[in-house]
């Protein structure tokens, strides 16, 4: 039996919702506004009906299977082999999206402030958070993201507020950007790409069981979607949707922009820090999550053996790419898809099986 | 555990010493910070590059005022020039006379020469934009003659920090609207529109005195204020020769062509960000030529309504919203009174709005371009981006129908609620 801790509701929706948040610091919202022209911050919209039909076929399947996460439930519903394969599936997206944000979150931070700093230092700094973080174990992360949500959310809030001056609303318009289809199609699939779903679903079990999860998910999802379409109206109404998608990392090119008088500018620093912590955050949920799926897989009494190698994995992959237009194009073609496999499309299965067996079972002899 | 404690402790050593910014440490004295960067087109080169570095020895206290000069009268800044075929990797070789490393993360201008903006500015802009130390909150100045000029005989005579004078150009036309500062992310993204043309203020030093100054026409003429002047043009005596007055106007990333203080009055109340300003109007009720001093302010962004007709055709409602103040009035007519009061209102709207379409016409002949932004509003006009790029709205601006009505409403007479005229000199 792995001991995971418990938290509570709020620690809960606060630690899904930073984790959500994490892609808008990073160039992602770019690719949005890239998508949908200036009409990105709608993507959101439809990403969140994603989302929200993701959290609601979730607890639908956690609620028939009270006291298990989605690992045990996944093998119990495909059998053991099959049950395996999609589990590995869950386990191997936990790595891949630890790996790109390492490497993304490493990046940016050489663009941003450390510039002569050697990306494997800061790759470094970052899983060592991360690393700490996970074998201090889910409550631990939970209770520091509720202790630092005032901090990232206030500060996100005072940075779009801020750069309200700078704001031009007619930047809005067209209002349908590059058109309805793209825009709630690739759009909102792209926003919808997440890994707080199955993450939730892992973790289940300490946030308080199956009876909680579609409260805490909706919550969380409300506040984060809610927040990234707030930060990418802001945006495109600060920088017009044709440069826009020219900036590598468009939330720091929006706090750079902050100028309230001559006493109130440079703020950037104080984005740098949530920045780092909102990315040491991610990284230690998604190898906490790899590492504590395994351990259900492998039926390990302790995840924390496992920390030490899929983190030292996760570096040595994360330095794999030789640039970062090469790990924004595998960030975009490869992982925002592959996202929806083990949030959607894995859930929906389980559901079907699950359904036919009963089906199956019910005309029976 | 003391081992693992004490590996955690080295591990968080480690990440403290190398990640607290130390690896590319420099300390300020190290650093030379370049204040403004003017470009020139060169004699030998593409570019004449101009950088003025603060002097941080002059600007602790000892200096008296800004501006410099690469020989030995060292101001609060030094200016010195490079030719040179590109921008950032020049800014290496200013470095083998100057002991420090140069950054741009104080610069608080751009100068661009009016030459090298006729030709354009993409090609400029570009590799600026992309360097990490450009700050898009700087300003974007257009130099009438050399920016390298410009840079060495700024010299303003009250501000000891350099960067100030910048940062004071900037909030300086919310208290007279005689140019619209230009930032350099704002005039960057007015290069990309589909909707708007740029504009950056002018300047230059200062070309007349009072003796070769063009004479300011009469009273009654141009109604508002004297002539309207373009940077160098204003015959000032003393202080400081830079001057700041006018816009330059852009279409697409060229400069093509100039409008003076007036009307850059007239820009800002089209675009609803004029702040205030005090301005004249010739006097309706005088029987001699006379003027009245109103300090005005923008009541509420001005309205702007398009309408498209089936053939494309663009027609632009503009509402402007002015409060006036009087401030003098030369007749000593009793224009606090009711009926009189109107009459000023009436005689200034109609004066505004003149001095508007004006601007307009000359928008949409002389330069072709759209420095209001009315393709901001067009835009609403259309669902998705893919038609409204191919209505083309820039080639379209010069042919629409722009109306412009100016509402004013005199709230204040100052501090005399009724004038009464005096006996004269007799």
């Amino acid at each position: 039996m792995i001991r995971e801790g418990t938290f509570g509701p709020a620690e809960a929706v606060i630690l899904l919702a930073i984790s959500n948040i994490a892609r808008f610091f990073l160039p992602y919202p770019r690719n949005l506004v890239e998508i949908a022209g200036s009409a990105a911050w709608m993507t959101l919209l439809g990403g969140l009906v994603l989302a929200l039909a993701g959290i609601y076929v979730m607890s639908v399947i956690l609620n028939k299977y009270p006291g298990k996460t989605i690992i045990e439930i996944t093998e119990e519903v495909f059998g053991p082999a099959v049950g395996m394969l999609f589990n590995l599936v869950t386990v191997s997206f936990f790595l891949a999206v630890g790996t790109l944000f390492t490497r993304e979150f490493s990046e940016a931070m050489i663009i941003a402030a450390l510039p002569e700093t050697p990306v494997s230092v800061i790759s470094v700094a970052f899983l060592a958070m991360g690393l700490a973080g996970a074998y201090l174990g889910i409550e631990i992360l939970a209770r520091t993201s509720r202790l630092s949500y005032l901090y990232v959310l206030g500060g996100i809030v005072l940075i779009l507020l801020a750069i309200i001056p700078q704001c031009n609303p007619d930047n809005l318009f067209p209002l349908f950007g590059k058109g309805p289809l793209p825009v709630f199609g690739a759009g909102s699939l792209s926003a919808a790409a997440i890994t707080e779903v199955i993450l939730a679903a892992v973790l289940v079990q300490a946030m308080g069981g199956a009876k909680q999860f579609r409260s805490i998910g909706f919550r969380a999802m409300l506040i984060a979607y809610g927040l990234g379409a707030a930060f990418l109206a802001t945006l495109t109404m600060a920088i017009n949707y044709h440069s826009l998608t020219e900036f590598t990392l468009p939330f720091y090119k929006l706090s750079r922009l902050i100028y309230l008088g001559r006493f109130f500018q440079r703020v950037e620093a104080v984005f740098v820090i949530i920045w780092s912590v909102v990315g040491a955050l991610k990284i230690a949920l998604t190898l906490y999550g790899a590492a504590v799926s395994l351990a259900r897989l492998l039926k390990l009494p302790d995840y924390r053996p496992l920390i030490w190698p899929l983190g030292l994995l996760m570096f040595m992959v994360s330095l794999l790419p030789p640039d970062l237009p090469s790990m924004i194009r595998i960030d975009l073609d490869f992982l925002r898809p592959f996202a929806l496999l083990p949030n959607y499309v894995l859930p929906v299965l389980v559901l079907i099986i699950f359904q036919l067996r009963r089906w199956v079972r019910r005309a029976g002899p | 555990m003391p081992v693992l404690r004490a590996l955690v402790f080295s591990l968080a050593a480690i990440i403290t010493l190398t990640t607290c910014g130390c690896w590319g440490a420099r300390e300020t004295d190290e650093v030379a910070y370049i204040l403004s960067l003017g470009f020139d087109r060169g004699k030998q080169s593409e570019l004449l590059l101009s950088v003025g570095i603060a002097n941080p020895m002059n600007i602790a206290g000892t200096g008296a005022g800004g501006g410099g000069s690469g020989d030995d009268e060292a101001g609060s800044t030094v200016i010195m020039g490079l030719e040179s075929n590109s921008i950032i990797p020049s800014l290496n070789l200013f470095d083998i006379s100057v002991d420090r490393r140069l950054s741009l993360l104080h610069t608080k201008a751009y100068i661009f020469s009016e030459e090298l903006a006729r030709e354009g500015l993409q090609k400029l802009l570009l590799p600026l934009i992309r360097y990490r130390e450009l700050r898009g909150t700087s300003l974007i100045l257009i130099s009438r003659g050399s920016a390298k000029d410009y840079m060495e005989n700024n010299k303003p005579l009250l501000e000891l920090s350099p960067t100030k004078q910048f940062e004071l150009i900037r909030a300086l036309t919310g208290n007279h609207g005689l140019y619209s500062s230009t930032l350099y992310q704002h005039f960057y993204d007015d290069l990309n529109s589909f909707a708007v043309d740029g504009t950056a203020p002018l300047v230059a030093i200062q070309e007349s005195d009072q003796e070769t100054a063009r004479a300011a026409a009469g009273v009654g003429v141009s109604n508002l204020t004297t002539e309207d002047y373009l940077a160098g043009e204003v015959p000032l005596t003393g202080g400081n020769p830079a001057q700041i007055i006018g816009n330059a106007v852009f279409r697409g990333d060229r400069m093509v062509g100039s409008i003076g203080g007036e009307e850059s009055r007239y820009l800002l109340m089209l675009q609803g960000r004029f702040r205030s300003g005090k301005l004249t109007v010739a006097d309706p009720l005088a029987g001699e030529p006379a003027l009245v001093g109103l300090e005005v302010r923008q009541a509420r962004r001005s309205k702007i309504k398009t309408r498209i007709d089936p053939e494309g055709k663009v027609a632009i409602d503009v509402d402007i919203y002015l409060e006036p103040e009087i401030i003098g009035i030369m007749s000593g007519i009793n224009y606090e009174s009711g009926e009189n009061k109107a009459v000023l209102e009436e005689a200034f709207s109609l004066e505004i709005q003149r001095g508007c379409q004006d601007l307009i016409r000359r928008t949409q002949e002389e330069f072709r371009s759209d420095i209001v932004g009315f393709g901001n509003k067009a835009k609403r006009h259309f669902w998705t981006t893919s038609p409204w790029e191919e209505f083309r709205w820039l080639e379209r601006y010069p042919d629409a129908e722009v109306n412009v009505t100016v509402h004013s409403r005199i709230r204040r007479t100052g501090l005399l609620l009724k004038t009464t005229p005096n006996k004269g000199g007799e």
